[in-house]
């Protein structure tokens, strides 16, 4: 292992901007879950294909568990950022077994960048829900003192979500190549399939974080302020 | 640990994309499908209910039938039982009629036939005694007893009433003149006695009457003789004859 292998350099320049490996394996993520996608539901019908049951299995247990946490009449208008999020950050923590090419999700840019959509889209689906004045009412709940807290509490949500994800799948990289360096070649087995794991939890974690404060953000009440937990017991649905 | 802000911004627009690209080619589809799936189980669901709760009906209805039914039916059957019972007394009862009649009748057949067996008994009885008097007077049949009938017969013929000697009159003149009147006798007649005959039946019919007598033993005692359309009985085969052919009711 080199000090490079844990940089993060640019590969390509389009124009004046530097395409780093993150930027290129995201598209190749992209790429395959688009075509993923477009293989399994090419020929949607009533009466379902094996594909078109595979797909319907995943998406309908995205929405059940989307379900649990969101109102009814939110679930739709939700599901589709919180499921590419887990999709996508599966299919990315994944990439590290592919041997030559790194997880884009050790990458804190690319975590900060996950970080950051699921913080606006916390105001987004607040706001829409519930309009800009109500949603920022719930700010100065119970007291407008703890406004600042509300904020900071916020803020190192999403940071912590960030240092998270990057911080874990960035751990299991370096130590399977610290493995593979000190033992040998088959030895780093355990410690992938360890990453397997691993690639499969963070994933759920960060999506499952994404939806709660989604929830809070258009269920405000008095739990809603300590959302940043996962064990926050779930709201009733309207 | 280093942060790029290209690779930041980039990796926004790259997730967007994404969600777009996902929702466009992937969740619309598959989730359309779910509702298109789920919106014709409900409206199966819907005629499923729909028609079963059209069974549940037609169940009650059907089940209501039935009790009807059943009470018609068990109607019917205390009313079958009651025809029947009343049907069965009847024919008890027309059994009962019957057999008294044929018993009413039985004991008239057998009365019937007891009095005929009494009455045939009786005639046997009788003919019996007539016999044993016929065989006894045979044996006490005689010439003088014939006398003392002829003698008797005399007598009576004298003191026949009016219209008794009116009607022999009649019937002996209604004989052609000079025939000879026959008379059978038991035994031969003394002398004398056919000519006091002859003249007793002159004076009785008003002119001259011839008598023959013949004999004939079977008249036990006595005589018989035909005047016209009346035949006289002084004999006591006739008299015995008589007796026996008699109706037993008459003489009581």
């Amino acid at each position: 292992m080199s000090h490079d292998s844990a940089a993060i350099t640019a590969v390509l320049w389009l124009g004046p901007l530097p395409l780093t490996e993150t930027v290129l394996t995201t598209w190749g993520n992209m790429l395959a879950l688009v075509v993923a996608a477009w293989l399994l539901v090419r020929h949607p019908a009533l009466l379902p294909s094996r594909k078109q049951t595979l797909a319907e299995s995943i998406l309908v247990a995205i929405e059940q568990a989307i379900a649990e946490v969101v109102p009814e009449n939110a679930v739709r208008p939700v599901l589709p950022f919180v499921a590419t999020l887990w999709l996508f950050i599966l299919c990315a923590n994944l990439t590290g077994l592919i041997p030559g090419l790194h997880a884009p999700t050790r990458d804190l840019s690319a975590t900060a960048a996950l970080a950051l959509l699921v913080f606006g889209s916390t105001h987004w689906y607040g706001i829409r829900t519930k309009g800009l004045r109500s949603y920022l009412k719930h700010y100065v709940e119970p007291s407008p003192i703890l406004a600042p807290f509300h904020i900071l509490s916020e803020i190192t949500r999403t940071l912590a979500l960030a240092i998270r994800l990057f911080g874990n799948i960035m751990s299991l990289e370096m130590a399977a190549l610290l493995v593979l360096m000190i033992a040998g070649f088959l030895v780093p087995v355990p410690l992938l399939m360890l990453h397997v794991i691993e690639a499969v939890v963070q994933a759920y974690i960060f999506g499952t974080l994404a939806l709660i404060y989604i929830a809070g953000a258009i269920e405000p009440d008095e739990n809603a302020t300590s959302t940043d937990s996962p064990e926050h017991p779930i709201k009733e649905k309207s | 640990m280093q942060f790029d802000w290209t690779t930041f911004v980039l990796e926004i627009i790259n997730f967007l994309v994404l969600v777009w690209l996902l929702a466009r080619f992937f969740y619309r589809p598959v989730l359309r499908i779910l509702d298109d799936r789920k919106s014709r189980m409900e409206a199966e669901m819907a005629l499923a209910r729909q028609t079963q709760q059209d069974a549940e009906t037609l169940k009650q209805q059907y089940a209501a039938q039935l009790a009807d039914w059943h009470q018609e039916q068990e109607k019917a059957r205390q009313q079958l039982e009651l025809a029947l019972a009343r049907q069965k007394e009847q024919g008890l009862q027309a059994i009962q009629h019957q057999i008294s009649d044929e018993m009413a009748k039985m004991q008239a057949r057998e009365a019937a036939q007891a009095a005929s067996r009494t009455a045939q008994l009786q005639q046997q009885a009788q003919d019996a005694a007539f016999d044993m008097a016929a065989v006894l007077l045979q044996r006490l049949g005689s010439a003088p007893l014939t006398a003392r009938i002829f003698q008797l017969f005399l007598e009576d013929l004298a003191g026949l009433s009016p219209e008794e000697t009116s009607a022999l009159r009649d019937a002996a003149r209604a004989a052609p003149e000079n025939t000879i009147l026959r008379a059978e006798v038991a035994h031969a007649l003394e002398p004398g006695q056919e000519a006091a005959l002859a003249q007793a039946l002159s004076a009785l019919s008003g002119r001259s009457q011839t008598v023959a007598c013949t004999m004939n033993p079977e008249l036990i005692a006595g005589l018989r003789m035909a005047i016209g359309g009346y035949v006289l009985h002084a004999n006591l085969a006739d008299a015995l004859d008589f007796f026996k052919h008699r109706n037993p009711h008459e003489s009581s």
